[in-house]
């Protein structure tokens, strides 16, 4: 018998398969995070907000870019079962494309609105 | 399936009396030991069987409601009373049914999905049940006694608070929904660890049944979800019983907080509900359409997006509260893109429905699935409708409100389970049920319910608000609230025509035809007590439909495991994302302690709730003492060698690590204690968005750097000895004196750590009820210890088992899993220390 393995694999399909919406959140998070550091605290200026948010969606999109380019091109999910790998492939395609959106519609909105008055 | 893999992998004819050893194995226990079952089947038909009686009697106080206000200026309730209804109705509907009914499938149907004998956690999910059913009951029960909340189903503070709701009516739901969370967290703990590695052979996540990857779904949603209703709770009851000022504005609290933590429960809450049932829509639909699901894998992905989605939309609950912009753009876009993946379900079903040619069965299923999709798409338009702010101003606390939840809520799950309770009927009982009668109680439920609910969106609009006790005859209301309340009526023929169908046909027992729909997944092979007599390889989504010989194959003991080569119960574990064979897991059977630990956990929430602190004491204690007896036989070791399961394949018994189920249990446990933090961190920062002033002032009171410091050397140090008693573990046969003392200075540094840190602030005479800022101190510290408080138990059990021989360097599962919450708890605690010392100091004076 083949000997114990680690779920190393499970944790890199899993990480990978959810990556895209975990960076979704993770841009909100900051988004929002950042805005009341902004506006509740002496600790960012708050003409720095615009900046920080442009620099933030930038990194999230070309993290999302990234590993898009790299299961693309590099084919991640190798597996011996094609089925297995066309799967993994195809949900974390589709997850990347749709978190991109998101990105895209939280930075627009950080744009749209007041800085701080938007909290009061 | 190639005509390779068609050869048999259990040689046949199979030994005599294998069979009969399945049988006495797997038996349920008869007469009164019937309560100590753990057979899946038994326990997830106890618990459907629970979660529809709570359905039942939340739909007879439905009734008494509709009557009171059938008629304008009603005084057939008193209005205290009918506070207690609806908020009955809705706490019951939501914690005692809905979910309950979901986990109750996931039980009951995985296994036999995933052709296992079992789920890895029998006891459990047993435990989840028992709870679950002693603590629902007397939780309901309060409704006769004037005992009952009258806050409205989600306790919005201040109306909650001790000044506005005194008395015990508020805590009996507080405390009575904590230990009913526990129960979801133990069944999501099963069902992920079930999913995951008790699939058979072959099955890897590709083919997993839709319904499996959307109770996952379900189950990782609860995860994260409860933990912040559990916090909410616990800062509500713990400001109502001590006065610490969580929610309290003129000490920095904020209502409001309640309001976030809620609904990132409340709003997952209703997809917790809708995955699963539209899981089981997705396992129903190719059956009655004659053809493979369209879009498997399009339907995971949306699965798993409405799983996210659904996180990121609580704050549309909470629209007209007056919160920053950001949030009202993304939660409503948010909301609106939900529609999404929702849509991407419906259609892949309107396409499996079209590839049909025409050929689909109208039996009673086809119907509840049908009328589902009718009252569920109404659900989702108005859904997006609310989604936009401006509209949600206006129809905000309304009755639109409450046609909205319900056509999605009922039409989303309410069918749905009943549609699955028609089709999965043979594999529990002996004959069908009626389809006559089926076909009544749907156009009864049906027509029932639209006469009921569409009315409702009307009244909504015309300005009734939602939980009013009666109205003027002046509003104009009357006639459309007599619609509505003949609709109610009529629902409720639906379902006692229901309850009629089951009297006369349900009775459980052996299945009857086995594949009456001529469905094409597992659970549909033939089955007895231990499910199916081997566990068959499978090689594609509908593997009965792909082989038609695997049923008779199955039957004959050809495939995996056909018998009981350790003499007990056991199933396969196999390998997360392929599905390979990995070992085989010695389960346990039925027991009383499992049982005796969920009355008592039930007994200490319930008799805290009426301030018998002593009693309830007494009955924590016993239900940890019952869990230690129920785990201290559980871990057996490697007592047996290699055993041959078929296919060439000689499996261990006894694995640790990494590959172990009790290891993934244990992961899965500290996400959510992760989440809990979690939700502590973000209540955190939250309170301090809205009163800084109060970290102000409490600046003063933080202790020097050195002993946060000490603190944190003292965790790392309890991280270290734990680490050093495993390795100090002697080869079975020896009893490592040396690990024990090790275990020992690891719970004693650890709890050091946390003691200094707790003495630190109250040396400088910071008390938890002055300020938010100081109540959220000592909650950081609470949870943490309450972590540290398992810790203690977990590792004086631990050197029991030193002691009496069962734990050593071969047999190490207790004192792996101790280890690993201990890990976590220096994680959690260093992070604490981090943010409680160190996010005062650097922020910076008030913008």
């Amino acid at each position: 018998m083949t000997p114990p393995r680690s779920p190393v694999k499970f944790l890199l399909y899993g990480a990978l398969s959810l990556s895209g919406i975990l960076a979704w959140a993770g841009h909100f998070g900051l988004a929002y995070g950042v805005q009341h550091l902004v506006c509740q605290s002496a600790l960012i200026p708050a003409n720095l907000w615009h900046v920080i948010l442009a620099a933030a969606t930038g990194l999230f999109i070309a993290c999302i870019g990234l590993v898009f380019w790299n299961i693309r091109s590099r084919n991640v999910f190798r597996d011996p079962d094609g089925d297995v790998s066309q799967f993994y492939t195809y949900v974390t395609l589709t997850l990347l494309a749709v978190s991109l959106f998101g990105i895209l519609l939280t930075a627009i909105a950080g744009f749209m609105i007041p800085v701080c008055g938007s909290l009061r | 399936m190639t005509d390779k893999d068609r050869q048999t992998i259990s040689p046949v004819p199979r030994p005599a009396g294998e069979e009969e050893d399945l049988l006495r194995i797997w038996a349920t226990p008869k007469g009164w030991r019937l309560p100590t079952a753990v057979n899946n089947t038994v326990i997830g038909l106890l618990y459907l069987g629970a979660a529809f009686l709570f359905f039942v009697l939340a739909g007879i106080l439905a009734l008494i409601m509709r009557t009171q206000l059938a008629v304008p200026g009603n005084d057939f309730v008193n209005q205290d009373l009918y506070n207690q209804l609806f908020t009955m109705h809705g706490t019951t509907m939501m914690f005692l049914f809905a979910v309950p009914a979901m986990e109750a499938l996931g039980v009951l149907l995985l296994p036999q999905m995933l052709a296992a004998r079992d789920l890895p956690f029998p006891r459990l999910s047993a435990f989840a049940v028992w709870a679950y059913i002693v603590g629902g009951s007397v939780f309901f029960l309060t409704i006769f006694f004037d005992l009952a909340p009258q806050g409205g189903w989600f306790m919005y503070p201040p109306l909650t608070l001790t000044e506005f709701q005194p008395g015990d009516n508020a805590d009996f739901w507080l405390l009575g929904i904590g230990f009913i969370e526990i129960s979801a967290i133990a069944g999501a703990i099963e069902i992920i660890v079930g999913v995951f590695r008790t699939r058979p052979p072959g099955m890897s996540l590709d083919k997993l049944p839709i319904f499996g990857w959307a109770m996952l779904i379900f189950a990782g949603m609860i995860m994260v979800a409860f933990p912040a209703v559990i916090l909410a709770t616990m800062l509500l009851e713990i400001e109502r019983a001590f006065d610490w000022p969580f929610f309290t504005a003129e000490l920095g609290g904020d209502p409001l907080l309640w309001q976030h933590l809620f609904w990132f429960f409340g709003h997952p809450e209703v997809y917790i509900i809708f995955l699963p049932a539209a899981g089981l829509v997705s396992m129903i639909v190719p059956t009655i359409a004659r053809k493979p699901l369209v879009g498997y894998n399009l339907i995971v992905v949306a699965i798993a997006a409405t799983g996210f989605f659904s996180f990121g939309l609580w704050v549309h609950h909470m629209f007209t509260t007056g919160i920053p912009a950001l949030s009202l753009a993304f939660f409503s876009a948010a909301s609106m893109a939900v529609a999404i993946p929702s849509g991407i379900q419906f259609f892949s079903w309107i396409a499996t429905f079209a590839a049909s040619n025409r050929k689909i069965q109208f039996t009673t299923p086809s119907l509840f699935v049908l009328g589902m999709l009718a009252i569920f798409l109404i659900g989702g338009l108005t859904g997006v409708m609310v989604a936009m702010v401006p509209f949600n101003w206006q129809a905000h606390d309304t009755y639109f409100i409450v046609a909205h939840m319900h056509y999605v809520l009922v039409g989303g799950m309410v069918f749905p389970l009943f549609a699955g309770f028609y089709y999965w009927v043979p594999i529990l009982a002996k004959r069908q049920l009626s389809e006559r009668l089926g076909r009544w109680a749907f156009w009864l439920m049906f027509i029932g319910f639209n006469v009921a609910f569409l009315p409702m969106h009307f009244t909504g609009l015309l300005g009734m608000p939602r939980r009013v006790w009666t109205y003027s005859e002046a509003m104009g209301w009357g006639p459309l609230n007599l619609v509505s309340t003949l609709g109610a009526f009529t629902i409720a023929a639906g379902v006692l025509v229901f309850i009629v169908d089951l009297a006369r046909n349900f009775r459980v027992g052996e299945g009857g035809k086995d594949n009456p729909f001529g469905a094409g997944t597992l659970e549909f092979l033939p089955q007895d007590v231990y499910s199916t007599r081997s566990i068959p390889h499978v090689s594609s989504r509908y593997p009965l439909w792909d082989d038609p010989d695997l049923p008779r194959a199955v039957a004959a003991g050809e495939h995996y495991l056909p018998n009981a080569p350790t003499g007990g119960r056991e199933t396969l574990i196999t390998s997360p994302i392929h599905a390979r064979p990995q070992y085989v897991i010695q389960m346990p059977g039925p027991s009383w302690s499992h049982v005796l630990a969920a009355v008592f956990t039930a007994a200490f929430f319930l008799l805290l709730t009426v301030k018998l602190v002593t009693p309830a004491l007494i009955c924590g204690a016993l239900a940890i003492l019952s869990c230690l007896v129920w785990v201290w036989g559980i871990d057996k070791g490697p007592d047996k060698g290699p055993i041959d399961i078929g296919g060439g394949l000689h499996l261990p018994v006894y694995v640790t690590g990494p590959m172990a189920h009790g290891w993934w249990a244990m992961i899965v446990l500290m996400i959510v204690a992760g989440s809990l933090f979690f939700a502590y961190l973000f209540s955190y920062l939250y309170l301090w968005t809205v009163s800084p002033d109060a970290w102000h002032a409490g600046r003063p009171y933080l202790p020097g750097a050195l002993r946060p410091f000490l603190s944190a050397l003292l965790l790392i140090s309890s991280a270290g000895m734990i680490w050093g008693a495993r390795h100090r573990l002697k080869i079975p046969g020896h009893r490592s004196l040396v690990s024990a003392g090790f275990i020992l200075l690891a719970a004693l540094f650890a709890g050091t750590g946390l003691g200094l840190e707790f003495q630190g602030h109250w040396g400088q005479g910071l008390r938890p009820q002055s300020s938010s800022y100081a109540a959220m101190v000592y909650l950081g510290i609470i949870l943490s210890a309450q972590i540290m408080l398992a810790i203690l138990i977990m590792c004086f059990y631990c050197i029991a088992r030193i002691l009496a021989g069962k734990l050593d360097r071969i047999r190490v599962a207790s004192l792996e899993n101790t280890s690993l919450l201990l890990y976590y708890l220096v994680g959690q605690a260093l992070l604490g220390l981090l943010l409680i010392h160190g996010f005062p100091r650097i922020m910076g004076p008030l913008a």
